[in-house]
């Protein structure tokens, strides 16, 4: 029998380049999102990721992970939209005692994350809070006495972590390269395109399509403060670990990742009956696993292999049909 | 072994940052004991894979009342701001996931995300920024702060981060405020049971689970925010 235990898992991000993380936008000014939270018995606005972000974010990391594992299959709509988004139901919700035990025990990750099968919600097994910024606002939030946290930082406030910078985007075809490579009437075409525009499309005389855009960031150095709380089995745990490494081979958190922002340093410790413990880190795309952490994943590892051996090279069919709902 | 006491009690809940995702800011003991009591005793049931029927008797350390009801309040507390957030569902049908795993099965076609199965969702919640939550109840400390240490979270959405419990303190009181105490009426009660004075008077369920119709009645509701605030 699966038994389910208690986890907490409280990382600190520390940001290596600028954040995005947009709340609301005035004309191409995109800002910070802002909640409010009580801080010493104050109402206060104050900068917080979102925590369904950071699910989303690992519920497809660990989706991939394990398809990957499962002989780097591809699957149809309906289960791809419950393994990377959290599927949805298709009528009257209902419960399938049968269906549940089935999904539980096969996937791990999708009992762990949740998600709509059939007609039927399977509840998952972690809540969390948003991620919070080491900050004068938040002093109550961010608990003391940990070693990995900046604490000189609740001496500022969070407004003062932010910047703002704009990108301006250069319509190529109006400057020196559309000269020189946008085929003339008259020209040869070595490659298919049209040499008239289309209805609609511009034409030479018509205005650059340049924008000039601009984003609020929080600054590099600046650390967020998160908790996972996970009540779930072993393997549960190694699917969420999975999830995290694969992340970690590219960690990065919110948005204009292309343009630099975004990458983060993680370190995670993991409270289970009271002890602390080291459970991740995660630096330059090196993720370096405490010993419950590694644990777990290989038991994971071990469970996704015994399922592509035993269930995937001969009944593929089967496999599917249990994520999608459908009645036996 | 002692026989365990039923006492008057406070219970105070502090969130870590204040925020609750309440939509109508009704908050019931009885059915943060309830989900606690399955988290504790049936986890099955909540994992769906065991049916709640089987399940033949709940028993909260809490004063049971007739057509069992429990002696608990709602909480009551100080409400600074009221805000619409959002929780968004991103269809990864169209990203870079997509392109690597979507197993077409040889058709072709558009899958629109604007409607549908898989669509897109900008879903509103209403989130108050509250103090410390109040409630009051009759029951065995012990068996209470034995059950309220694994509730880590209260109100809807705690798996998209709101709601999250930072401590529960656990109080005696003079005497019993399940249903009036020092703010009025202490719960919701059935009309036939309790003068509706100029208390909203609605639908509500009066024990848990509280999302069933078949627990609801016209009830008259009590003012859960304490409104000294300035």
């Amino acid at each position: 029998m699966k038994t389910n235990k208690s986890y907490r898992v409280e990382t600190v991000f520390t940001l290596l380049s600028p954040l995005s993380h947009i709340g609301e936008s005035e004309s191409t000014t995109s800002f910070l999102n802002t909640i409010r939270i009580m801080s010493q018995g104050k109402p206060v606005d104050c900068f917080a990721y979102n925590g369904n972000a950071l699910r989303g974010m690992l519920r497809d990391h660990g989706a991939s992970y394990m398809l990957d594992h499962l002989g780097n299959i591809g699957v149809p709509k309906k289960t791809f939209d419950l393994l990377f988004s959290g599927g949805a139901i298709g009528g009257t919700q209902s419960a399938d005692i049968d269906q549940a035990r089935a999904v539980r025990s096969a996937l791990p990750f999708v009992s762990l994350f949740g998600g709509g099968i059939g007609n039927q919600i399977l509840e998952g097994k972690m809540t969390q809070t948003f991620a919070y910024p080491v900050c004068a606002e938040t002093i109550g939030i961010i608990p003391q006495g940990r070693n990995n946290i900046d604490y000189t930082a609740q001496n500022i406030s969070w407004k003062k972590m932010t910047g703002e910078i704009s990108f301006s985007r250069m319509d190529d075809a109006k400057h020196n390269l559309g000269d020189r490579y946008i085929v003339h009437e008259g020209e040869q075409l070595l490659l298919s395109g049209d040499v008239k525009p289309e209805k609609g499309k511009k034409e030479d005389n018509e205005p650059a399509t340049q924008m000039r855009y601009t984003v609020e960031y929080m600054v590099p150095g600046t650390q967020l403060f998160h908790i996972f709380d996970l009540n779930c089995s072993d393997l549960e745990l190694g699917a969420f670990v999975s999830a995290v490494h694969r992340w970690s081979s590219r960690p990065v958190l919110g948005g204009l990742s292309g343009k630099g922002f975004g990458q983060v340093r993680a370190d995670m410790d993991l409270i289970t009956d009271g002890e602390r413990q080291k459970f991740m880190s995660i630096e330059g795309n090196q993720p370096v696993l405490g010993a419950l952490a590694g644990s777990a994943k290989e038991q994971y590892d071990r469970h996704l292999e015994s399922m592509y051996r035993n269930y995937l090279t001969t009944n593929e069919a089967q496999f599917v049909q249990l994520l999608e709902g459908t009645k036996k | 072994m002692t026989k365990s006491k039923i006492v008057p009690l406070k219970i105070t809940c502090t969130l870590l940052d204040g925020r609750l995702n309440s939509s109508d800011g009704l908050i019931f003991l009885d059915a943060i004991l309830y989900h606690a009591w399955f988290k504790l005793h049936a986890p099955e049931v909540y994992e769906g894979t065991l049916e709640e029927s089987r399940i033949k008797y709940i028993g909260l350390p809490l004063r049971q009342l007739k057509n069992n009801r429990w002696a608990a309040s709602v909480g009551f507390y100080r409400q600074y701001d009221e805000k619409i957030e959002y929780w968004t569902k991103k269809p990864n049908i169209h990203g870079i996931d997509a392109h690597e795993r979507l197993d077409l099965e040889g058709k072709r076609g558009k899958i629109d995300i604007s409607a549908g199965e898989y669509r897109a969702y900008r879903m509103p919640q209403l989130i108050r920024t509250v103090g410390p939550i109040e409630f009051y109840c009759m029951g065995n400390p012990r068996k209470i702060a034995e059950m309220l240490n694994i509730m880590t979270c209260i109100g809807k959405k705690p798996a998209m981060g709101w709601g999250t419990v930072k401590g529960w303190t656990i109080e005696p009181v003079e005497q019993d405020y399940t249903t009036d105490g020092p703010y009025g009426l202490m719960r919701p009660m059935p009309i036939a049971e309790y003068p509706a004075g100029d208390y909203l008077v609605r639908d509500c369920a009066v024990k848990p689970p509280y999302w069933k119709t078949s627990n609801q009645e016209i009830c008259v509701i009590p003012e859960v925010q304490i409104n000294d605030y300035k």
